[in-house]
């Protein structure tokens, strides 16, 4: 028993008692903030939501209106005289799309970051929506009967699901090249990872040039095709609200699974496999589920860029570094942050207003630019 | 019947041409080794820098799958097994992380019970205690609130080790556990590995520190260009005809007393006047 005890590990400790009570109060608090995080961000989405519906192109409503206009569309009231109630509708479409595709956006930037284990990765930066991007277009190009594809020209009755289907495939070969690539044995390249997002953003970008050419001839066509690859929330319809969000929530139903799984990899794969993680299926849902999120807000609205690297940043600071709670909270955080973005630009920009992707741009590439500053020493190290 | 963790003459390349540490190398880094450990039994695998210790160590832990030869944990090939069974049956203590984790102390124990989780990793009662007591053994129960980034390199050490021990598994593969401890820390480490090997887990501890090894392992295994050199007790191993060849002759033997006997020591010892030879 002595042997035992001198073996004991003997431990030093400097804390006095009142340090302990601090830090294990502090833990507390970290522990409940992800849950204020979300309530705040919630109540932030309902306010910005009834205030897009109230401010547009087309005039701003009186309060009342508004109320009347969102019970309307519940089905408990008179709709608005005229085309006011029509109005209301639209907003109300548009921002479901926003908050649809915002959701998606942040969650399959969230989820790239947690496999590529690094805060750069978003669906944009690493050549996702490009390959979406691109799979949506030839899907359109083939459904307005130009290409190689004249079967699909049969299919237009479910216009939406093809473009979906088709994005989701585009991005998925676009993943898997990125993956292959920038693996090498076993461990994940930043730099490569970067520089083949270039490569796959360029080729795509190329490519999605040629077909927009191709398509010049017909103006309707061309016309839809490039206000959608600028990004875009006008003119949506219903259907591509439903599918956004059964995409939304078949990738969001991975949480659970890959969530905690992501929190082992932080400190190492291979450390993850031998606490009893599956790495590899581990990384292939949570990457399917990436692209799914990403190519079904692709395909509703274009390639609305850096939504996916800013939401999970900014989250992470607020709620914590944990995918457990970081996930779920980009499904409020990203629609906060792009319905706020479009309305604030309606709002101060009035009718002249930009498209969603341009203003994300302009928010997101400095963004990225500072990311990469405040990172410089870690930069050092890849 | 005792379990038991037997390799086979397994190989092991890294095959990997254009990498950085290991430019065009197609030799093993390790070929052809054997050995076999059954619960209660601690062993020290011993060897100069890149000599395939601590590949043999993932090999067994079934983190690699051997080129050829097998390693067999109860008749099961280890790196086929399902993730959760390995990891219930065997721990890893790494050398490091990757990168340090900003978790509290506690959460990152509880991590060593992620094969234990249900479907909606749920922590139970069960998991609870585990994480408890494998805190209490390793006297962590005072930083538990504290975030890894915040310990000491002897209490990082001990995180490290109390995770696995959290894992409740009967093997535990430990990777170079006394680096940059200081003398005091790396005795405790020591000890404390070898009453856990006396409650009945069968270990594995990959190490530079021939002398610790010597004072608690039952058996050294001394490996060289990924072969075996020399296998057995500490005095078996731990002597000039056996280390000469591999350290170079600046060594001096010697031997202290221990409750389990003489065991051999090894220091490097560079003789007044040998500079000029």
């Amino acid at each position: 028993m002595t042997a035992k005890r001198a073996a004991r590990v003997q431990h030093v400790s400097t804390d006095s008692p009142s340090d302990v009570a601090n830090l294990s109060k502090s833990a507390l608090k970290r522990g409940r903030r992800p849950r204020r995080v979300a309530v705040i961000l919630f109540l932030l989405l309902c306010v910005l939501l009834v205030l897009s519906l109230r401010v547009g192109s087309s005039g701003n409503f009186q309060w009342s209106d508004v109320w009347r206009g969102i019970l309307a569309m519940c089905g408990l009231g008179d709709p608005l005289p005229g085309a006011q109630q029509t109005f209301i509708e639209l907003r109300a479409l548009r921002a479901l799309i926003a908050v649809g595709v915002g959701a998606c956006l942040a969650l399959s930037g969230g989820l790239l970051q947690g496999v590529f284990r690094n805060s750069l990765a978003s669906p944009s930066i690493i050549g996702v929506s490009a390959g979406a991007a691109l799979g949506a277009s030839t899907a359109m190009m083939s459904m307005g009967g130009y290409g190689p594809f004249s079967p699909l020209r049969n299919v237009a009755a479910y216009a939406p699901v093809v473009v979906t289907g088709c994005a989701f495939l585009g991005g998925l070969i676009a993943t898997s090249v990125v993956t292959r690539l920038a693996t090498a044995g076993g461990r994940i390249s930043v730099p490569t990872l970067l520089l083949v997002g270039i490569a796959v953003n360029a080729v795509a970008a190329g490519l999605l040039a040629a077909i927009q050419s191709f398509a010049l001839r017909d103006y309707e066509l061309s016309r839809a095709i490039v206000a959608w690859s600028f990004g875009t929330l006008e003119d949506r319809s219903a259907q591509q609200v439903v599918l956004l969000g059964i995409g939304l929530l078949v990738a969001a139903a991975t949480i659970p699974f890959v969530a905690l799984e992501l929190d082992l990899f932080a400190a190492g794969e291979d450390d993850a496999k031998a606490l009893g993680v599956h790495t590899g299926r581990v990384k292939l849902l949570a990457l399917c589920a990436a692209t799914l999120a990403a190519a079904v807000a692709v395909s509703v609205a274009g390639q609305i860029a850096f939504v996916g690297i800013v939401a999970p940043h900014l989250l992470r600071l607020l709620g914590g570094r944990s995918h457990r709670s970081l996930l779920p909270l980009c499904l409020l955080g990203g629609p906060v942050f792009l319905v706020g973005a479009d309305f604030l630009q309606r709002w101060l920009l009035g009718d002249a207003f930009l498209q969603p992707g341009v203003v994300m741009s302009l928010i997101g590439g400095p963004f990225f630019l500072y990311l990469l500053v405040r990172n410089k020493g870690a930069m050092a190290t890849w | 019947m005792a379990s038991a963790l037997k390799v086979k003459g397994v190989h092991y390349s890294y095959g990997d041409p254009g990498g950085v540490d290991r430019p065009g190398s197609v030799t093993d880094a390790v070929a052809g080794l054997d050995l076999e450990l059954t619960q209660g039994e601690f062993l020290c695998v011993i060897g100069p820098n890149g000599s395939g210790k601590s590949t043999l160590l993932s090999l067994c832990a079934g983190l690699l799958a051997p080129d050829r030869g097998e390693v067999l944990l109860d008749g099961g090939a280890a790196h086929s097994m399902a993730p959760k069974e390995r990891a219930r049956r065997m721990a890893v203590v790494p050398q490091s992380l990757a990168s340090i984790p900003s978790l509290l102390v506690e959460t990152f124990v509880s991590s060593g019970r992620y094969a234990y989780l249900g479907v909606w990793r749920r922590p139970g009662p069960l998991d609870k205690e585990a994480v408890a007591m494998a805190m209490d053994e390793a006297d962590l129960l005072d930083v538990a609130e504290r975030s890894m980034e915040q310990l000491s390199g002897g209490q990082r050490q001990r995180v490290l080790v109390a995770r696995a021990l959290a894992q409740q598994s009967e093997y535990l593969l430990v990777d170079e556990p006394t680096n940059s401890l200081d003398l005091e820390h790396k005795l405790h480490v020591f000890a404390w590995l070898k009453r856990l090997a006396c409650e009945g887990r069968g270990v594995i501890v990959v190490t530079h520190d021939l002398n610790l090894a010597s004072q608690f392992a039952d058996r050294l295994m001394l490996i060289r260009d990924g072969r075996m050199v020399a296998s057995g007790g500490p005095s078996e191993v731990l002597k000039r005809s056996v280390l000469e060849p591999i350290y170079g002759p600046n060594l001096h033997f010697g031997e202290l007393p221990t409750t389990a006997g003489a065991r051999p020591y090894v220091v490097p010892w560079l003789q007044l006047g040998d500079e000029a030879r």
